[in-house]
């Protein structure tokens, strides 16, 4: 289930299956590349597909399509996974927080809850 | 944690730098740069537990295969310590004394006035209402600067501060401390006298050896300004002592072509620091008349910077001492657990919550932006009036609501995932004045630019382990001679 990639009149076209990309990660690499492209973000030609269209904006310094699908591809897979380290750690991400600002009291049983073990 | 996983992933951001290296950060800002083979073989549980990867990991609390909420506990530790500067509140207090100045600097920023107009001046009624606030601040450390225009114009309300503010710090008690900003060519003996008396330190600005020093930063009357400064400097030193005058540097085009003379004549002066900073798009800088000196690509700032680094480096291995104070900052940010606050780069913004600014009018500003924004026709971030408003009123201001909201980076598009976050901060008032909204636009951002590649240069410098730089690097974060690291390692 790779992404399939189109060239169509100067612009990529991206469908990403949507088992693999979720919504967030999608946005925050069609993101990262907007001050190289222009970029649309819309369903796909079926409902397990998202479509996203990068089209490069005029400039000096703008790359090739080449170097903007290897820099998008790498870009989404890192969102992905920063997405599932987040599931991984964020409970416990979000308890280091609350406990440095607003210590508390039943930690333990917090971590357990987090993580499964104290 | 599933049973079969030898350890459990504590939370880091991660990103990739140059070389094919991939760059992990705590959450309490400990990194590491690891191979992306290294990096896979960490994420996906397949660290052999004892190996020489796995400590280093564990002992950075990337990772751990013990009880889990002593880690968490350190971390929450770790993890305040970084924030810090948050606890005090305000504590920097910027006092716009008079917008009078007898310099007509082609990139000042503070819109000055002619020098014998005092209609620009603060009222000694408005300075008293001036030093209630500052004194009202939760912070037990305040710094009062005095700015200008030239703030020597105005040296009788300078007093009255100084007077009013000791005088209510015998009941508040505060760590009180004095600063003032000059460009030194009025600065007088009976001025020094004064200055030494009340335990005043200056601050001025050498932009370099006299051509670069001369060609912006130009007298009204005419000609340049470097001969006085260099006068006034010694006779400074000589009343002040040595190390109680501090200049900023401020980089035009033609500096950046000649940084290492810029750096040279600040060795050549003996003085301990040098702050490479661009200009920022305000005030006059911003006007037809100079832009090539002052409207250049964050690129080319970033290639000499870089380049000045280097330099400053050998500089010190050759026995030399200079910190390039900016480095210096984010180093301390990287390597060691404290925090550093600097108004410019800090989450939630330092404006206004690290330091804030008291224009000559009364009206107070979160940052000297603010307050040009003001003179410029949009007075949007005025947090209101010493005479007419109190403390809290300026203080949780709707304003300073709405910069806090907008300038968290763990909530910035762009921001919150960068696994440089910890070292670095948000300018919402740049992001409004550039970019049209506080929030700001990361990828097209030279603020975002310009800090995610000097942080991953020094970076890059750590990761190549020379033991040289290391000890520069530390030299700078300690205020020491690297043979003074050197002796101490030994």
């Amino acid at each position: 289930m790779n992404p399939t990639v189109q060239r169509r009149h100067g612009a990529l076209v991206f469908q990403l299956s949507k088992a693999i990309y979720e919504k967030e990660a999608v946005l925050a690499a069609a993101y990262a590349l907007s001050g190289l492209c222009s970029n649309r973000v819309e369903p796909g030609p079926d409902e397990s597909l998202v479509t996203v269209i990068l089209k490069p904006l005029a400039g000096p310094e703008t790359p090739d399509l080449d170097e903007i699908e290897h820099r998008f591809l790498t870009e989404i897979l890192d969102q992905q996974f920063r997405l599932d380290l987040e599931r991984r750690c964020g409970d416990l991400r979000r308890l280091i927080i609350q406990h440095a600002f607003s210590p508390l009291s039943n930690l333990k049983q917090e971590v357990k809850k987090a993580v499964g073990r104290d | 944690m599933a049973v079969t996983e030898p350890y459990l992933l504590l939370p880091c951001r991660f990103g990739h730098l140059a070389g094919n290296r991939v760059l992990v950060v705590s959450e309490a800002g400990e990194f590491v740069i690891l191979r992306p083979e290294e990096f896979s073989a960490f994420t996906e549980y397949r660290l052999e537990p004892g190996s020489p990867l796995f400590l280093d990991l564990k002992a950075r609390h990337l990772l751990t295969d013990t009880r889990v909420t002593p880690v968490v506990n350190l971390l929450a530790t770790k993890y305040r310590t970084k924030k810090a500067f948050l606890k005090n509140f305000t504590g920097l207090h910027i006092v716009v004394v008079t917008l009078r100045c007898n310099q007509r600097c082609h990139y000042c920023h503070a819109s000055s006035q002619s020098a014998d107009d005092t209609r620009w001046d603060m009222s000694p009624a408005t300075a008293k209402n001036v030093v209630d606030k500052i004194m009202a601040t939760p912070s037990p450390v305040v710094k009062i600067e005095f700015q200008g225009g030239e703030a020597l114009l105005n040296l009788k309300v300078v007093k009255t501060i100084v007077r009013e503010a000791k005088r209510l710090n015998k009941k508040r008690r505060k760590d009180l401390s004095f600063v003032i900003c000059t460009n030194l060519t009025l600065m007088d003996e009976p001025t020094l006298a004064y200055l030494k008396g009340e335990d005043i330190t200056v601050s001025t600005s050498l932009d370099g050896p006299r051509d670069l020093h001369d060609r912006h930063r130009v007298m009204r009357s005419g000609g340049g300004s470097y001969d006085l400064f260099i006068r006034n400097l010694e006779l400074s030193r000589r009343v002040l002592g040595h190390d109680q005058v501090s200049p900023l540097a401020t980089l035009s085009r033609e500096s950046l072509d000649s940084l290492p003379e810029v750096i040279d004549e600040y060795v050549r002066l003996g003085f301990r620091g040098i702050f490479l900073r661009n200009i920022n798009p305000y005030g006059y800088a911003t006007t037809a008349a100079h832009r090539e000196s002052f409207q250049y690509p964050m690129a080319v700032f970033l290639e000499a910077y870089k380049q000045a680094v280097r330099y400053i480096i050998n500089l010190n291995l050759k026995g030399h001492f200079l910190v390039e104070d900016f480095a210096s900052i984010l180093l301390s940010r990287i390597l060691t657990p404290f925090s550093t606050g600097f108004v410019d780069l800090q989450s939630p913004t330092g404006a206004g919550l690290a330091g804030v600014v008291y224009d000559y009018n009364g009206n107070v500003y979160p940052c000297d932006e603010g307050r040009m924004l003001a003179k410029m026709g949009d007075p949007r971030f005025c947090m209101g009036n010493v005479n007419r408003d109190g403390y809290l009123d300026l203080f949780t201001s709707p304003v300073m609501q709405e910069l806090v909201g907008a300038s968290c980076v763990e909530t910035l598009p762009g921001c919150h995932s960068c696994p440089l976050q910890i070292y670095c901060g948000a300018d919402p008032i740049r992001n409004y004045t550039v970019q049209g909204n506080l929030a700001g636009h990361r990828p097209t951002s030279d603020f975002c630019e310009k800090h995610k590649a000097i942080l991953e240069f020094l970076l890059g410098l750590i990761d190549e382990g020379s033991p040289d730089v290391q000890d520069v690097f530390w030299a700078w974060i300690t205020n020491r001679s690297v043979a003074q690291i050197r002796e101490g390692c030994r």
